[in-house]
C-alpha cells in the first residue's frame, strides 16, 4: 500500500531532496533559513496547509486574518511566478501558521469530528473498547495506574 | 501483574496524553475504533492496539493522534500473524480518515534545529 507521503513524493518527481535519500520530516522548518528547492517548498506547503487549513478557512482574530492574508499572498506569488528555482522561507511566518492552525483546531469541539466506523460484527464493541481506552488514559495520574491487562483486556 | 507495555513506555504514553489537545485525543480514539472494527476487539485486537502504541512511543512520536500512521508498521510485528489482511485494510481506511481530517502523513516528532 502506498502512503500519502509516498504518493506526494512520486508526484513531485525524482529531483527533490527526498528521492536523493536526504529524507523529509514534518514540520519543515529545519530547512530554514536556507534557500530550498521549489518542489521541496511545495511539498512543505502541502503539509503546512493540512495542519493550518482551519486557520486559513476560519478567521477568529485580526492576527489570524493577517496570517491568512499573508498565506494567500504567498500562494498567489508562487502560482503567478511559476518559479522552479528557489524561494526563501520566513521561519517566523511558518511558525505562526503552525500555531494558528493548532489553535484553530483546538477551538473545534471534539463533537465536530465525524467518524464513519466500517460496518462489521465488531463495530459496537470496537467503539466501546476505544472509548474505554480513552477513559483509562484520561483517568490515569501515574504510569502505575495504567494496567491494560487488568483494566482493558 | 505483568502487563503488555513496560513502565517506561507507559510513562511516555501518559505524558504525551496529558499534553494532547482534546481534538487529538478524539482523533486517537476514532482511529482506535476504526482499527478494532476491522481487526476485532477481542484480546488479540486490543494487543495490536497496544503494540501500535508501543511502536509510536519507541519512535518518539509526540502525539497519539499519529496512531493511523503506525498501523502500517504493525505488519512487521510477530503479533500480526493471521491478521495481516485486516491490518492492511485498517491502514487504508485510516489513511482516508487522516486525509479527510487534514492529519499529517508523517509522524510528529521533535526536531532539533
Amino acid at each position: 500500500m502506498m502512503s500519502q507521503a509516498l504518493r506526494i513524493r512520486e508526484r513531485l518527481g525524482s529531483h527533490d531532496r527526498i528521492s536523493r535519500g536526504r529524507g523529509f520530516e514534518f514540520p519543515p522548518w529545519h530547512f530554514l533559513p536556507k534557500q530550498i528547492p521549489y518542489k521541496t517548498f511545495l511539498r512543505n506547503i502541502i503539509g503546512v496547509n493540512m495542519v493550518t487549513q482551519a486557520a486559513v478557512a476560519k478567521k477568529t482574530s485580526k492576527k489570524e486574518e493577517d496570517i491568512r492574508l499573508r498565506f494567500g499572498k504567498l500562494m498567489d506569488f508562487i502560482i503567478k511566478s511559476g518559479r522552479t528555482s528557489s524561494i526563501k522561507f520566513d521561519s517566523n511566518f511558518l511558525k505562526q501558521l503552525h500555531e494558528a492552525g493548532a489553535k484553530a483546531r483546538e477551538s473545534q469541539s471534539t463533537k465536530k469530528i465525524p467518524v464513519k466506523i466500517p460496518e462489521s460484527k465488531y463495530k459496537d464493541k470496537a467503539v466501546k473498547a476505544a472509548m474505554e481506552l480513552g477513559t483509562i488514559l484520561e483517568n490515569a495520574k501515574k504510569p502505575a495506574d495504567l494496567n491494560f491487562k487488568k483494566d482493558w483486556m | 501483574m505483568f502487563d503488555y507495555i513496560n513502565d517506561e513506555i507507559k510513562d511516555k504514553i501518559l505524558k504525551k496524553w496529558k499534553k494532547m489537545s482534546e481534538t487529538d485525543k478524539a482523533h486517537f480514539i476514532n482511529q482506535v475504533a476504526i482499527s478494532m472494527s476491522v481487526w476485532g476487539s477481542d484480546e488479540k485486537g486490543k494487543r495490536l492496539v497496544l503494540e501500535v502504541m508501543n511502536l509510536m512511543m519507541s519512535n518518539g512520536t509526540t502525539t497519539l493522534a499519529d496512531f493511523g500512521i503506525y498501523v502500517e508498521k504493525l505488519n512487521k510485528a510477530k503479533l500480526s500473524a493471521g491478521k495481516k489482511k485486516e491490518i492492511e485494510r485498517a491502514s487504508l481506511i485510516l489513511e482516508g480518515y487522516r486525509i479527510k481530517h487534514g492529519l499529517s502523513s508523517i509522524p510528529h516528532r521533535d526536531i532539533t534545529i
